[in-house]
């Protein structure tokens, strides 16, 4: 812990504090957050180590509220352990606020909570799903988007616990038939359109064996074959991931070798789906808890914009 | 006895879905999902929408336009008519007029019908937009009536269309005729009122012509997680889907059809519809359109929207995709 002086553990804790109320911080600071924050995540591995007990999550997708809810039902950092499998920012209201309170934990805290690189982590589909918008809204440039998605090309990709349970955020490459071979991509870069580092952030289990192409044009779908050959090969007990909206907040599949965790509640305000996330206790034992979105106090202005519909 | 919202605010609300159309409409067609010239003259503000609901409201224009189409094949030499009930600010007639040739050269009546305000506003918009008024008035000099729009290919009036004596009194007045083949379009119409009046409609649409069948666009699955929240949000902006606790579903947007008065009734959710019924090359090209990361979301919201065609044609033929 000794990496950061005290007076820049300070300044983090009222930083923290600041975020936990939602309240954005300057983009100034924005930008000494990230510089720092790059250091820590460069360090890390592909396969990033992470020891048990911790708590495993889903997409968040700029929903602050719930992640402050998730906060409450799992404990708070850096009591409980965290490991989040990405997708922090687009489609919720409050991107900017979650992903800039998930990087200063991350600093703050940086062997108690492992952030993961989801698909929308990047550049492209951040300018089509909103993170970009927003940080235009609220800074009145595009720097903090530029400071995060430089960030962003640092996150890990991969995580494993114990050296048991894999975590990621999309699936299986067919590329990729061990985790040395994860090791030893170079994945300082934007998320690519194709290859190991993209299907790795992009593909989904399937119900059909072997290998699919995906409808989401990147990425493959993978069978519960593939599954339990990974698995096997790299003496692992359970693939978890996330990317997949699951109505009630996790979902098993695959006989088990794949679990789903999906950690935005009603996603999208219009979804009306749990959401889940997944302790793991320090004797591996798993243990689920779902919860419904956080009640919308003193967020009336955000309550007043119904998500779209046909009408 | 009336329950929930009083019906002015109800009513309301339903004129304001109008509007909201309209931005969808406008987002996709700038993207090229498909042409609309000019649903962007019925709202000032814009809005940039996800790439679901593009999609979706594609999903929603192109099956109407093709079930239109359908129509119009399936009666090549008959003078035949279409009548819109509660269009709003749909542009669908300008785009047929200026686009589709086997429209534009047949010999029908295309029939608009909403609340009076619409209606007014409606007006407005074409007034001040020349575009319009030669699509609607070729060749002559726009002439407005009070409160509509009559022209040998086209009419709009206003109506409340839950008064259906009042409603088949007005459109026969202007020049109705319950002996032609007839197609009559609800989008996101019926399920803003209770279903006895949805009802009524319906049997009174059957009872009028003796070769007519109706599109009907609208939400279903009220009782679904997906389907719970949709009920709420849209309440939240106080507007009720009062038909959906009587109609919820498939198998109900069916019977209520043939309850009515309609010989066949045929109804499938709009995932799919997009999925199996929509020409395949013109899907493969909006799907290129934009990066489309909502798969999960996409097959919850299509499958809360279903497209309900009911045919009762002297033939006992039916309208489909």
């Amino acid at each position: 812990m000794s990496y950061l002086e005290d007076e820049e553990i300070k300044i983090l804790d009222g930083q923290i504090e600041m975020l936990s109320e939602c309240k954005p911080l300057s983009e100034s600071e924005v930008k000494q957050l990230c510089e720092k924050g790059k250091e820590v995540l460069q360090k890390e591995e592909n396969v990033q180590p992470v020891k048990a007990p911790v708590t495993i999550c889903g997409d968040v997708h700029g929903q602050f509220h719930d992640l402050t809810e998730l906060f409450k039902i799992g404990g708070k950092t850096p009591d409980t352990n965290y490991l989040f499998m990405g997708d922090y920012v687009d489609r919720g209201y409050y991107s900017v606020e979650t992903v800039t309170l998930l990087v200063a934990l991350k600093v703050r805290y940086k062997d108690r909570i492992t952030i993961l690189r989801g698909n929308h982590e990047s550049r492209q589909i951040t300018q089509v799903y909103g993170f970009y918008d927003e940080c235009q809204r609220k800074y009145g440039n595009a720097n903090v988007w530029k400071y995060f998605t430089e960030l962003f090309d640092m996150l890990p990709l991969t995580a494993i616990v114990e050296g048991e349970i894999f975590c990621l955020h999309g699936g299986l490459s067919p590329s990729l038939e061990t985790l040395d071979q994860i090791r030893n991509l170079d994945r300082i870069q934007e998320v690519p359109h194709e290859g190991p580092m993209c299907d790795l952030l992009w593909s989904d289990p399937d119900e059909r064996t072997g290998w699919g192409i995906s409808p989401r044009g990147a990425g493959y779908t993978f069978g519960q074959d593939i599954s339990e050959q990974f698995n096997q090969a790299n003496s692992l007990k359970t693939i978890a991931r996330a990317h997949q909206l699951v109505m009630n907040g996790y979902n098993w599949s695959h006989d088990q070798n794949v679990i789903t965790v999906f950690s935005a509640p009603n996603y999208c305000y219009r979804c009306g789906n749990e959401a889940g996330i997944m302790e793991v206790d320090e004797n591996m034992r798993k243990n689920f808890l779902t919860f419904d979105p956080a009640p919308r106090r003193g967020e009336t202005h955000v309550t007043k914009r119904t998500p779209d519909y046909f009408l | 006895m009336e329950v929930g919202f009083p019906k002015t605010i109800q009513d309301e609300a339903t004129r304001k879905t109008a509007g909201d159309a309209c931005f969808s409409k406008i987002s996709s067609a700038e993207l090229g999902y498909f042409t609309d010239g000019y649903s962007k003259f019925f709202t000032k503000n814009k809005r940039k929408m996800m790439p679901l609901i593009n999609r979706g409201t594609w999903t929603r224009v192109f099956s109407v336009r093709t079930l239109v189409n359908n129509f119009l094949s399936k009666f090549p030499t008959d003078k035949i008519q279409i009548v819109s009930l509660g269009a709003g600010f749909d542009c669908n007639f300008f785009y047929y007029q200026e686009n589709v040739l086997e429209f534009n050269e047949r010999d029908l009546h295309y029939f608009e019908v909403d609340f009076e305000d619409i209606t007014a506003q409606k007006i407005d918009i074409i007034k001040q937009h020349s575009e319009l008024e030669e699509l609607i008035f070729k060749d002559a000099e726009p002439s407005y009536e009070e409160g509509m729009i009559q022209t040998e290919r086209y009419t709009l009036l206003s109506c409340d269309i839950r008064q259906v004596d009042d409603l088949e009194d007005k459109l026969v007045q202007v020049g109705l005729d319950k002996t032609i083949p007839t197609l009559v379009l609800t989008e996101c119409v019926l399920c803003y009122m209770n279903s006895e009046d949805s009802s009524q409609i319906i049997a009174k649409i059957a009872e009028m012509f003796a070769d007519v069948a109706i599109v009907n666009f609208e939400m279903i699955n009220p009782n679904d997680p997906f389907g719970t929240t949709m009920v709420e949000n849209l309440e939240a902006r106080g507007c009720q889907l009062l038909g959906l606790k009587d109609v919820p579903d498939e198998s109900a947007q069916v019977a209520r059809m043939v309850d009515n008065g309609f010989q066949n009734g045929y109804c499938e959710n709009m995932l799919r519809i997009h999925n199996s019924k929509l020409d395949e090359t013109e899907r493969s090209r909006i799907e290129r359109i934009e990066m489309f990361d909502e798969f999960e979301e996409w097959d919850l919201l299509q499958s809360h929207y279903c497209i309900c065609v009911g045919s009762k044609f002297s033939d006992s033929s039916e309208l489909g995709f």
